[in-house]
């Protein structure tokens, strides 16, 4: 069970956004999207996930994308975007209690479903708060919460979650801390499709990077594979040092100068 | 295991309590203020006129004294009326905030009550001019009024649609622009009006339900009911638009769709409102944050809750409009202006101390 893209290509008034982009993202599988401003992250997720720039030669699950009715892509993906801003104080749970609005669970399960998805972001201690007086990190966290209660921790169905930048407001503490949960989640058969600009946690939790440079993949595999000095330099335009984490062995990215 | 069980119990219990209490105490305010309201009046007042009225109901099917003819044929519709108009402008006010995701929306944002006032005004110059047979005469300026409202509501629409989805903040400035130039249009109007038409116009424009009667009831009753219930019914989907139009998408609501309805069950909704009442502001506006500070933003209780709340300060509002100058009466619109104006800073004094507080 997979998203499988062929040949995407995405054109917005004679500039192109993405080109040729072929992948197969599957559930139980995390993969992190890196590239410079501007390189079509946020474009592939909104192609990807059947939003405003649907497109038809993407599939999920073996169907077109666009055969599938609204609140049936909602039970299968959920999507956190950048934007976390609300005009009017809904308190914490009532937020994340959003992301279930659709599914047919009785006041008291969605109540439960809320606080296991608060708790596994570390907001559980937040749940009577005002939403408008959190954080910009709190309320990414509660965002998260909302998209996690969307797709359902009880299902085994494949499921994907589509994160563009879920960890940009967060400590250092925190960033660990999600993709760590973030990472857990393959076990229950959903795929994490995660944009994240530092590179360093994309090497150390995720499965692939995907390096896209000016709406073209430049290179998708596994960390090392990706990661070395020239793709780097074609993808950032920077010059880089490659070390090796002590445990995990993973790649670690520092400037070759400052 | 029996801790956790506990715990769970002991925090859902008091937030569906408190729903439950919340909406108990909205009716009863609403059920006191409309027993009030039919009590109390020029003519005469007794706080068991109510029951004495279904008492000559039950008995004989008709009103046997003056004062019961004018507690069943004047007092009555007139409170029915401004239950139904208070509760349509406030539900339309909580739903337009919400779908344009904006705390000042309200049905006089969007133009819909500049466009209803412009054909009332209309035809309350042009009345003597205009040959209407006698039997419309009366509704003359309603209809006026809900034409005046339809028009705007498809213009402001038009001129918002890109490619088939609605713009919110093209619908925004739209309706400023619509008011503008509904104000410029009233203002010339009222510059050729005979002295009789712009006393009949002023009064118009700030609202009034002396001349609520059984047919008012009869053909406003449905389509503002089944407006509010439509609207309701579209609770879960306007807190999603609140997440931003992209999220609510992700979450599976068909954004155009929803905004559509929600526009046109409001332009219906607004459009007769006023077209019985002239213009009623600042309930709209003010009903939905009173609620959302006291009993929360979701709207799956806020719609309800607002219907009820601005009912019953309507009624209040009329009882007040026709009692404190007896025999003659204020305009409603400045009293709801007067009552709503001071509460509503005082909300927004309290909430700037939560907000230092908070931060």
């Amino acid at each position: 069970m997979s998203i499988l893209v062929k040949n995407l290509s995405m054109k917005v008034s004679n500039k192109k956004l993405l080109s040729n982009i072929s992948l197969e993202f599957r559930a139980g599988e995390m993969i992190a999207v890196v590239g410079e401003n501007g390189a079509g992250k946020t474009t592939l997720i909104n192609c990807l996930t059947g939003g405003s720039f649907s497109q038809k030669c993407v599939s999920i699950n073996g169907l077109p994308v666009e055969s599938y009715s609204l609140s049936e892509l909602a039970s299968m993906r959920a999507v956190l975007t950048q934007s976390n801003d609300l005009t009017f104080p809904f308190t914490v749970t009532e937020v994340v209690r959003l992301g279930l609005s659709l599914s047919c669970l009785s006041q008291s399960q969605q109540l439960l479903a809320v606080q296991r998805c608060l708790r596994k972001v570390d907001t559980l201690h937040l749940k009577n708060r005002d939403y408008t007086t959190l954080s910009g990190g709190e309320k990414q966290r509660v965002q998260l919460a909302r998209v996690l209660a969307q797709i359902s921790l009880d299902s085994e169905l494949p499921r994907y979650l589509f994160l563009d930048e879920p960890t940009s407001a967060l400590d250092m503490k925190h960033q660990f801390e999600t993709l760590k949960m973030l990472r857990s989640l393959r076990q229950l058969n959903i795929g994490v499709f995660i944009i994240l600009h530092d590179i360093n946690l994309a090497a150390m939790y995720c499965d692939k990077i995907l390096l896209l440079q000016q709406g073209q993949l430049l290179k998708m595999g596994a960390p090392t594979e990706v990661l070395n000095h020239d793709t780097i330099k074609q993808g950032f335009g920077v010059d880089v040092h490659i070390l090796n984490h002590p445990t995990s062995h993973s790649p670690i990215i520092i400037n070759q100068s400052i | 295991m029996n801790t956790r069980v506990l715990r769970l119990t002991t925090t859902r219990l008091p937030v569906i309590d408190r729903r439950v209490v919340q909406t108990s105490m909205l009716s009863l305010v609403l059920l006191v203020a409309a027993w009030c309201s039919i009590s109390i009046g020029a003519a005469k007042s007794d706080l068991l006129f109510p029951i004495k009225l279904i008492g000559e109901w039950i008995a004989s099917g008709q009103n046997q004294s003056s004062i019961m003819m004018i507690v069943s044929e004047i007092r009555l519709p007139r409170v029915i009326l401004a239950i139904l108009i208070g509760a349509a402008l406030a539900v339309s006010g909580a739903s337009l905030q919400g779908v344009c995701r904006n705390p000042l929306a309200d049905p006089g944002l969007l133009g819909i009550s500049s466009g209803a006032a412009v054909g009332a005004v209309t035809v309350i110059i042009f009345a003597n001019s205009l040959s209407v047979p006698q039997f419309i005469q009366p509704y003359l300026i309603p209809i006026a009024a809900f034409v005046g409202a339809a028009i705007t509501t498809f213009t402001i629409y038009r001129l918002a649609q890109v490619n088939g989805t609605v713009q919110i903040a093209t619908l925004l400035l739209a309706g400023v622009a619509i008011n503008a130039m509904g104000g410029a249009i009233i203002g010339a109007f009222s510059y050729v009006a005979d002295d009789q038409s712009l006393r009949l116009m002023t009064f118009w424009m700030m609202g009034s339900l002396a001349s609520a009667n059984w047919f008012m009831v009869a053909i406003s009753a449905p389509v503002l009911i089944l407006g509010m219930y439509f609207i309701h019914k579209k609770r879960t989907e306007i807190n999603l638009l609140l997440l931003g139009e992209a999220n609510a998408r992700y979450v599976g609501v068909d954004v155009d769709r929803v905004k559509h309805h929600l526009l046109w069950l409001n332009a219906i909704v607004v459009g007769v409102a006023v077209a019985c009442s002239g213009i009623i502001g600042f309930i709209g506006l003010v009903v939905p944050h009173i609620l959302r500070v006291s009993t929360g933003a979701d709207y799956r209780y806020l719609i309800l809750n607002s219907g009820l709340l601005g009912g019953g300060l309507l009624v209040l509002a009329d009882l007040l409009s026709r009692t404190l100058i007896t025999p003659a009466e204020l305009p409603i619109g400045v009293v709801t202006a007067i009552l709503g104006a001071p509460f509503f800073i005082l909300l927004l004094l309290q909430q700037k101390r939560k907000l230092v507080l908070a931060l």
